[in-house]
């Protein structure tokens, strides 16, 4: 009985020992297991840290070539100067972005913009002023009041036209009625002298028609005794300055008045 | 009233409808607001100041009696603009424009307006400097055409948008840019620039 007791005792003893063993055995395989998870995490980790670096480093490269080809760019558009189109474009208000960055670096294209826009405004402000100046004194366009009013009544289009735009009009009537004015003057002024020259052309011959031979000669002792009393004044008043005038010219007109 | 709205037509540019209105119903406000501004533009394309002033009243004449015709689809000013430019045309196909073309050239001379000019250059050097430049500029659009002159003087004179210019003139825009390109090519030569 105490040997069968005994020999339980033993297995019991046996098992537990089997039991604590197993135990023993599953620790150490998770301890195991664990370690080599932690060493394949260190690993992994490890791995992974050289792979950032390598795209880091990948990366790196690309941003420094995408900035030496800004670089290049840049020196680029400051060596080669705004073309046409970019410099009217400026001009018109629509500023390129390459442009605004070459305008900041090169003095040259920044000062020829500076300069010509300055012209343009210049002579922008002086044909405003000249043009205010010259219709200052400028007539309001006449307008048919009966069209303003309603436009019921229509004139024809050459009754409407202002004073301005018919100027070159009136000055040409103005110079044909000068032409026919002075034109008619003078030929009225020609009809009146050759009338006159008629008259007079005619005149002797009618008088000298007319003259009876007695009066002719009434007249012409008359004449003649003027003609005697001039000689005498004229005798006289040269003979004080010790002159002749016994071949005066009067004389002879009066001499020859007379022969007529 | 129609003061005020002459006062704020000059300021505003009259983009107002019912300013329009106001403007194009009375030949005054019409005549004062628009008149300068239209003598510029047409004596530089005509080069003779009597044929220009005699356009810009043919035109505001024009205008007011067709005022019923114009439906406020752009400014009042594109709407002369393009009145004027239509009788600049005609008068530009007779013959007896084209000899009096060659007879006589009597365009603006900015020479006069030389002691005129505002504060904007503050020494007397400064506004003789002014003057030559503009004076240079004014010499470079009578070597222009007529289509590079006009775009010009649209574009920098009078500051209308490149869609404007297009309407006056029935160009693309892309006709529009290439004339305003060598013109302002031009001008750049003229000035010392270099051409690039």
């Amino acid at each position: 009985m105490n040997k069968h007791l005994e020999r339980k005792n033993a297995d019991s003893l046996e098992l537990q020992a089997k039991e604590c063993q197993a135990g023993i055995e599953r620790r150490t395989g998770v301890e195991r297991l664990q370690a080599s998870l932690k060493a394949g995490t260190a690993r992994l980790r490890a791995s992974q840290s050289v792979d950032r670096e390598q795209i880091d480093r990948e990366q790196l490269v690309a941003d420094s070539e995408q900035m030496k080809e800004d670089f290049a760019q840049m020196q680029a558009d400051c060596n080669l100067h705004l073309s046409d189109e970019q410099f009217t474009e400026l001009l018109l208000g629509e500023i390129p972005v390459g442009a605004q960055a070459h305008l900041l670096t090169c003095a040259q294209c920044s000062d020829e913009a500076e300069r010509v826009l300055d012209a343009i405004g210049d002579f922008a402000q002086q044909s405003r002023l000249w043009a205010e100046r010259r219709t200052a004194s400028w007539p309001i366009p006449v307008v048919d009041r009966r069209i303003a009013l309603g436009g019921r009544f229509h004139l024809p289009a050459w009754m409407l036209r202002s004073q301005a735009q018919l100027r070159p009009q009136m000055w040409l009537v103005a110079a044909l009625t000068l032409a026919l004015v002075s034109g008619g003057g003078f030929s009225l002024h020609r009809g009146y002298v050759s009338s006159v020259q008629r008259a007079v052309a005619i005149a002797p011959v009618s008088q000298s028609a007319a003259v009876a031979p007695a009066t002719l000669k009434a007249d012409n002792e008359l004449l003649s005794a003027i003609d005697g009393e001039l000689r005498a004044d004229e005798s006289a008043s040269a003979s004080q300055y010790g002159l002749d005038v016994s071949s005066s010219v009067g004389r002879n007109r009066t001499a020859k008045r007379i022969a007529n | 009233m129609i003061d005020c709205a002459m006062n704020e037509a000059r300021v505003a540019e009259v983009q107002d409808p019912e300013l329009h209105d106001l403007v194009l119903h009375d030949i005054e406000a019409l005549d004062r607001v628009y008149r300068a501004r239209l003598l510029r533009y047409v004596a530089y394309l005509v080069g003779d100041l009597d044929l220009a002033e005699t356009i810009v009243q043919d035109c505001l004449l024009k205008a007011y009696n067709g005022r019923d015709g114009f439906r406020g689809e752009c400014s009042v000013y594109t709407w002369l603009v393009h009145i004027a430019t239509n009788l600049m045309r005609d008068h530009q196909r007779t013959r007896k424009f084209q000899f009096w073309r060659k007879v006589q050239k009597t365009g603006p001379d900015l020479s006069e307006l030389a002691g005129l000019l505002p504060s904007r250059e503050s020494s007397p050097e400064s506004q003789v400097l002014a003057c030559e430049r503009a004076e240079q500029v004014s010499v470079v659009l009578e070597t222009l055409s007529p289509n590079q002159r006009a775009i010009f003087l649209m574009r920098f004179m009078d500051e209308m948008d490149l869609q404007e210019i297009c309407e006056v003139t029935g160009m693309r825009i892309s006709t529009v840019k290439t004339h305003l390109h060598r013109a302002v090519k031009a001008v750049r030569l003229k000035l010392g620039g270099r051409a690039g």
